[in-house]
């Protein structure tokens, strides 16, 4: 591994302009090949070099933040694998789903992807309470707060439109419940039960609805606001520090 | 911390760490040296660089924030909770099935009718009252609230016994939810009776 034994064809691979444009600093032994590799990797670089010892422990965190963002990840994964198989039509979706259980290898797809989506719900939960008990909402932290609370709407939203896409009785019924409940909701009327349902009750319309609403529009917003969450996190100088 | 001036720019007769004036600075190897041997090399000199203002002494008191890299410590930890958590879905996933019942039927009324799980302790909490009072009234002050919590505690305090009040508010908030939730998902079945857990389980995840 050392950069001078190895034989003439290792050592000209490594100093091959090839090589150097994938790995731009060597390995990460010491403090400045690790420092180096934080800052040019654009993903790696979500965080700072170096963080507060307090910051790692898990009495701190409780790793809910992070353990929520795995999840989401996750979800996108196996949301994506899912999107595969199945139509949102109300004719196949049904068959769709089962199809997934008998006919498609490894056939856990659907539970991971459903019972990682309680789990997250859970997790944001969880993460918010640590916020909260440890008084991380204070300045300069408050807009984070405010961004949180948005991704947990989302969080919600995501899970409730993704209850339908099974069409089979627990899930319609549940989102007509679901929806008459947010139809209670100041200033909501037929227009925004027209407007969530696309139709007059639930039925094609509203499937093709959810579906898109699931896949794209609130994944979307939930990656832009994340990413928000997250810039703020190293703007407002790393997580907060012991209480 | 603050780099308030720089020495002999403009001087400055009230900074308690101005270098001695017998120093000249301007000639270079004449510092001001530590005790040692006159002349031996590798003996250290100090230069004023900056002057730190008063109040960044104020970290004094606290403990310093020891820091760790990223790579390998960080890094490290989030590796171990990504693996076990993917362990932890997939031995899940393999073992409980998701659950699936008959194909939607819009005529068929269940004779239960529950919102998903995290919905439940919002259709308890909607049985009480009446529905457009509590849809006005729940959600928005509910979310409003958990909004507005930073504009609300203004003090500079972290600590919970400083701030007794707003962890009373917000853990009667985040209890309160959970209790109704339970009881919306175990105590609750055909047109929303009461049903002890015994007595049947109206709960589908
Ligand atoms: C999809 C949802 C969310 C994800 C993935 C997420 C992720 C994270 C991560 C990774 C951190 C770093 C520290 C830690 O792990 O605890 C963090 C910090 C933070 N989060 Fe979230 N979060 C989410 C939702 C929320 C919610 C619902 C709130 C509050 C209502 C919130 C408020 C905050 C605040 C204020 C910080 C800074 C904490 C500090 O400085 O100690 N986040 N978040």
């Amino acid at each position: 591994m050392s950069d001078g034994s190895g034989n003439r064809m290792t050592r000209w691979l490594k100093e091959s302009t090839v090589w150097r444009s994938l790995f731009r600093h060597g390995v990460p032994r010491d403090r400045r090949t690790r420092v180096m590799a934080v800052m040019s990797n654009v993903f790696l670089h979500l965080h700072p070099v170096a963080v507060r010892k307090s910051g790692i422990r898990l009495s701190f965190t409780w790793c809910m933040g992070g353990l929520t963002f795995f999840l989401f990840l996750a979800e996108v994964v196996s949301g994506v694998l899912l999107m595969f198989y199945y139509r949102p039509v109300i004719e196949y979706a049904y068959q769709d789903i089962q199809d997934l259980r008998a006919h498609v290898t490894l056939g856990i797809l659907r539970e991971i992807h459903r019972w990682g989506a309680h789990a997250m719900i859970i997790s944001i939960w969880l993460h918010m309470m640590r916020v909260f008990l440890t008084g991380s909402y204070k300045p300069p932290r408050e807009f984070n707060w405010i961004v949180g609370v948005f991704l947990l709407v989302l969080t919600m939203l995501l899970s409730f439109t993704g209850y339908l896409l099974p069409w089979d009785q627990l899930a319609i019924w549940a989102i007509t419940v679901g929806t008459q409940m947010a139809l209670y909701a100041p200033l909501a009327g037929p227009e925004s039960s027209f407007l969530i349902l696309g139709g007059i009750e639930i039925g094609q319309g509203t499937l093709l609805r959810f579906y898109v609403a699931h896949v794209v529009l609130f994944p979307l917003v939930t990656a832009i606001l994340l990413i928000v969450h997250f810039w703020r996190i190293r703007k407002d100088g790393g997580i907060s520090g012991p209480v | 911390m603050t780099i308030e001036k720089r020495p002999n720019a403009t001087a400055d007769k009230n900074a308690p760490t101005q270098a001695p004036s017998e120093a000249p600075l301007a000639a270079p190897g004449a510092g001001p040296k530590l005790p040692g041997p006159p002349g031996v090399p590798g003996t250290e000199r100090f230069r004023l660089l900056a002057y730190v203002k008063q109040e960044s002494m104020v970290r004094v008191d606290k403990r310093p924030d020891e820091t760790v890299l990223t790579w390998p410590h960080l890094l490290r930890a989030e590796f171990v909770m990504l693996m076990l958590m993917t362990a932890l879905l997939v031995v899940v996933s393999a073992f409980i099935r998701a659950p699936l019942e008959e194909m939607a039927n819009p005529v068929i009324t269940p004779h239960v009718a529950k919102a998903p799980w995290y919905f439940l302790g919002l259709q308890e909490l909607l049985s009480y009252f009446n529905a457009t009072v509590a849809g006005v009234l729940v959600i928005p002050v509910y979310l409003g609230g958990l909004m507005l919590i930073p504009f609300i505690d203004r003090t500079p305090y972290r600590a919970a016994r400083d701030r007794k009040l707003m962890w009373v508010f917000f853990l009667c908030l985040m209890i309160g939810g959970l209790i109704i939730t339970f009881i919306g998902s175990f105590f609750r079945g055909p047109s929303w009776q009461w049903v002890w857990p015994w007595e049947g389980l109206f709960f589908t995840l």
